[in-house]
C-alpha cells in the first residue's frame, strides 16, 4: 500500500514538472507571438484572449511551437487521457496536431468600423486552473464571429438612421460648403480636361494646332457668367504672377440689373475651368483697377470707384478682409492706378486716382496712407507755380522700379514723376502729343530687351491714335513714331510680355491690332475683330503666347498668339534699335 | 445651399457625366442624382470611400509628407472621379471619353 501511495506521489511530483515544463514552454511562445504581431483585429483579439487564458492554450498560427507529447508511461497517460475526458478537454497532443481553428480565414474581412471587442477584459485567471481549452477556442471564434455579425449589422442601422434632417443640417455645415467647392472644381477641371493632370497647368493640350502663316490671332476661349459679367464693363485684367493660367477681370456696375445685383465684382478665372469662375470677390462700389499681390498669392487688391482702396483674401470670403476709410485723407475720386511697388519685404502700394492723387500705402495699415503726392502741372497760361490737377487715368512703374513712374492724363499729356523727390515740390515732366485723354500706357518690359528697347513707353489715346515714346530723351519729348491705324477710341496699349517689339492696342470697334516694330512702323501685322463690342482692357499672359481681352459688355476672351508671330527676328530688331538711336 | 444644387446641376448635365454622389466616408450618401430606385448610387457609396480611404493611406504610407488630392478610376465602361476630403467625398461617375469637343 505505502508503495503504491508512494508510487501516487511520484506520479503527482511528475505531473507537476509536467506542467511547470508546459508552463515555460507556453511562456515561450508567447513570447514568439508577442513578436510577430500582425496588424489584423481578430489575431489581436485573439492574442488578448490568450494572455488571460491558462497555460496550456497553443497558437494554432504557430507551427513551431508544437509541444512534445510527454514521455509518460502508458499508466499515466491514461490517467491524465481520462481526466481531462471527463473535464471535456482535449489533450495537448490531438490539438497541436490538428490544422487551425477557423480563425486564420475569418481575418481577410475589414470593415474600417471599429467595434468594441466583446471578449471580456478579466483579470488574469489563476495559472494553476486548467480550463477547458476546447471549450474556449470555439467560445473564441463563436464570439468573434458574432462581432463581426454584429459590425454589419451596426453599419446597416447607421444607414437606416441617417435622416433628411441630419443630411440637410450637413449640407448647410461650413465644411461641407468648403469641401464641396473646392471638390467640385477640381472635378469640373477634370471632366473638361479630359487626360489633363487637373492641379498642374499643361496648356498644351488645349493649345489650337496653328498653320503657320495663317492668323496670328486666334481664339482661344472666352469667359462670361451671366450672374456676375452680364452687362458689366471689364475695368482691370492681370495675369496672375503665381498661379499658372489664372488671371483676375475686375468689373464696372450693372447699368441695367437689379438693385440686388452686386455692384463691385472681381472675378478670378482659370483656363482650366471654363464654365465659372475660380473664385469671386465682391465690394459695394464698382471697382475700377485691380490687381495681384505679387509677394502674396491669395490676396487681391482693388481699387473702386469711390476712391477706397479694398483687400480680398481668397482664402476666406468674398467680401474685403481690409479696406481704407473714406474720410482717411486718402482718395475720393476713381481710383485708376494700382500696383504695388518694391521687393517682398519690403513693399508698398501705390494707389492713384483721378483728381491726381497719389498715396502710397502700407498693406497692414490702410486707415491712412503712408503718404500722399498731389499731382499739379502748369496751365498753358501759368508760368510760375503748377496749380492744375492731374487728372490722371492709368499709371505705371517701370519693373523694378520703386520710384519713377508715369501717368497718363485726361488732358493728353503723360507725366512722369517720382515718388520721392528732393525738394518739396512735384516736378512733373510731361510728355505732350495726345490731342485727347490718354486712355492706356504701357512701358516695354520684355526681358530679350536691350537697355534702348526697355525704355520705350508707349500711349494710348482717345484720339485715334498710339505713339511710342523714349524715355531716356527728355530734351524736347517728342514721341517717336505715332500709330494711326483706328477708327475709334483706342482704349488699350499693351506691350507683349516676351517679344521685345510687338504690341497690342485695342479699339472701339473690337479691333485688337498687332504691331511688330521690327517689321513696320506704320501699320500693324493683323487686324483682329473679335465681336462688336469695344474692348476696354486687355492684357498679354507671362509667357506672351495669350492675351486676354475684356469688352464693354462683360465677356472676356482668349487670344491665342501664333508662333509665327512669336518668333524674334534678331536683324530687324537691331535695325530698329539703330533707328531709335538715330532719332535723338 | 442653392449653390450646391446648381453646381451639381451643372456637372450633371456635362455631357457624358452619368451620376454625381456625394457621400461621407462612412458611405452615407448626402446627396446623389441616382435616385433611390436604382441601387447604383447605393452600390458606389457602399464601395468607394473604402477604396478612397486604402489610396489615402496607401499614398501617406509612401510618403508621410504627401496626401491624396484626387483619384480617378478608369474602367472598360466608365470612368470614375473621387475627390476625396477629411470627411467627405464628391464622386463623379463619367462615361467612356468622346472625341474633344471644340472650344467655341
Amino acid at each position: 500500500m505505502s508503495s503504491n501511495y508512494q508510487d501516487k506521489q511520484k506520479l503527482l511530483q511528475e505531473k507537476k514538472e509536467k506542467i511547470a515544463r508546459l508552463k515555460e514552454e507556453q511562456m515561450k511562445q508567447q513570447l514568439q507571438i508577442a513578436s510577430v504581431k500582425q496588424p489584423q483585429q481578430v489575431t489581436q483579439a485573439e492574442e488578448n484572449g490568450e494572455s488571460k487564458q491558462s497555460s496550456q492554450q497553443v497558437q494554432p498560427t504557430q507551427n513551431q511551437g508544437v509541444i512534445a507529447p510527454p514521455q509518460q508511461s502508458d499508466f499515466i497517460s491514461l490517467y491524465l487521457q481520462t481526466k481531462r475526458k471527463k473535464l471535456g478537454f482535449q489533450t495537448i497532443e490531438m490539438y497541436s496536431n490538428n490544422p487551425a481553428p477557423p480563425q486564420a480565414e475569418v481575418i481577410t474581412i475589414e470593415f474600417g468600423v471599429q467595434c468594441e471587442f466583446e471578449m471580456p477584459q478579466q483579470k488574469q485567471e489563476n495559472d494553476d486552473q486548467v480550463i477547458p481549452i476546447m471549450e474556449n477556442v470555439r467560445r473564441d471564434s463563436r464570439k468573434k464571429k458574432e462581432v463581426l455579425q454584429s459590425a454589419e449589422k451596426v453599419v446597416e442601422k447607421v444607414e437606416k438612421n441617417i435622416s433628411m434632417e441630419e443630411i440637410n443640417s450637413i449640407v448647410q455645415s461650413q465644411s461641407f460648403q468648403r469641401f464641396f467647392s473646392r471638390s467640385s472644381k477640381t472635378i469640373e477641371k477634370a471632366i473638361h480636361g479630359g487626360e489633363v493632370d487637373v492641379l498642374e497647368d499643361l496648356m498644351n493640350t488645349q493649345q489650337v494646332a496653328q498653320e503657320i502663316g495663317k492668323d496670328n490671332l486666334t481664339k482661344l476661349l472666352s469667359f462670361s457668367d451671366k450672374v456676375y459679367t452680364e452687362n458689366r464693363v471689364v475695368t482691370s485684367i492681370q495675369w496672375s504672377p503665381t498661379l499658372p493660367n489664372t488671371f483676375l477681370a475686375a468689373y464696372s456696375q450693372n447699368e441695367e440689373g437689379s438693385i440686388t445685383d452686386q455692384v463691385g465684382v472681381v472675378l478670378l478665372w482659370s483656363l482650366q475651368l471654363k464654365s465659372r469662375p475660380e473664385f469671386y470677390c465682391f465690394a459695394n462700389s464698382p471697382i475700377t483697377s485691380a490687381c495681384f499681390h505679387p509677394f502674396s498669392p491669395n490676396v487681391v487688391l482693388g481699387g473702386l470707384y469711390n476712391g477706397q482702396v479694398v483687400v480680398w483674401d481668397l482664402r476666406a470670403k468674398h467680401t474685403p478682409e481690409k479696406r481704407s476709410t473714406l474720410n482717411s485723407g486718402g482718395h475720393s475720386y476713381p481710383i485708376y492706378g494700382l500696383s504695388i511697388v518694391g521687393s517682398q519685404n519690403a513693399n508698398n502700394l501705390i494707389s492713384s486716382s483721378n483728381d491726381g492723387r497719389i498715396c502710397i500705402w502700407n498693406l497692414a495699415q490702410l486707415n491712412q496712407p503712408q503718404k500722399i503726392i498731389d499731382l499739379k502741372t502748369k496751365n498753358k497760361q501759368q508760368t510760375t507755380n503748377p496749380q492744375v490737377e492731374v487728372n490722371s487715368t492709368c499709371m505705371v512703374f517701370p519693373q523694378g522700379d520703386a520710384n519713377n513712374f508715369y501717368v497718363g492724363a485726361e488732358d493728353g499729356c503723360i507725366y512722369k514723376s517720382k515718388l520721392h523727390q528732393n525738394t518739396n515740390e512735384n516736378i512733373v515732366i510731361p510728355f505732350e502729343e495726345h490731342l485727347a485723354p490718354v486712355s492706356g500706357i504701357s512701358l516695354n518690359s520684355s526681358p530679350q530687351a536691350s537697355p534702348i528697347i526697355s525704355n520705350l513707353l508707349l500711349s494710348s489715346s482717345f484720339d485715334w491714335t498710339c505713339k511710342l515714346w523714349n524715355t531716356r530723351t527728355q530734351s524736347d519729348n517728342k514721341c517717336l513714331a505715332t500709330f494711326e491705324c483706328s477708327e475709334d477710341y483706342v482704349y488699350d496699349v499693351q506691350w507683349n510680355g516676351q517679344h521685345p517689339s510687338l504690341f497690342s492696342t485695342t479699339d472701339g470697334e473690337g479691333y485688337v491690332d498687332l504691331w511688330d516694330l521690327s517689321y513696320d512702323l506704320e501699320a500693324p501685322i493683323t487686324r483682329y475683330k473679335s465681336g462688336n463690342n469695344s474692348i476696354n482692357k486687355s492684357q498679354w499672359s507671362k509667357d506672351g503666347t495669350k492675351i486676354a481681352i475684356g469688352d464693354s459688355f462683360g465677356e472676356i476672351q482668349i487670344l491665342q498668339l501664333s508662333q509665327k508671330a512669336q518668333k524674334v527676328d534678331h536683324e530687324r530688331l537691331a535695325k530698329l534699335e539703330q533707328w531709335i538711336k538715330s532719332e535723338k | 445651399m442653392s449653390e450646391i444644387e446648381e453646381t451639381i446641376n451643372r456637372i450633371k448635365t456635362h455631357k457624358s457625366v452619368q451620376g454625381i454622389v456625394i457621400c461621407n466616408n462612412d458611405g452615407q450618401i448626402i446627396r446623389s442624382t441616382y435616385g433611390t430606385e436604382s441601387k447604383e448610387g447605393e452600390n458606389i457609396a457602399r464601395t468607394i470611400p473604402t477604396l478612397a480611404a486604402k489610396a489615402k493611406s496607401t499614398v501617406r504610407d509612401l510618403d508621410p509628407q504627401n496626401e491624396l488630392t484626387f483619384l480617378r478610376i478608369k474602367s472598360k465602361n466608365n470612368e470614375i472621379m473621387v475627390a476625396p476630403d477629411k470627411e467627405f467625398l464628391l464622386i463623379v461617375v463619367q462615361g467612356p471619353k468622346e472625341e474633344k469637343k471644340e472650344d467655341e
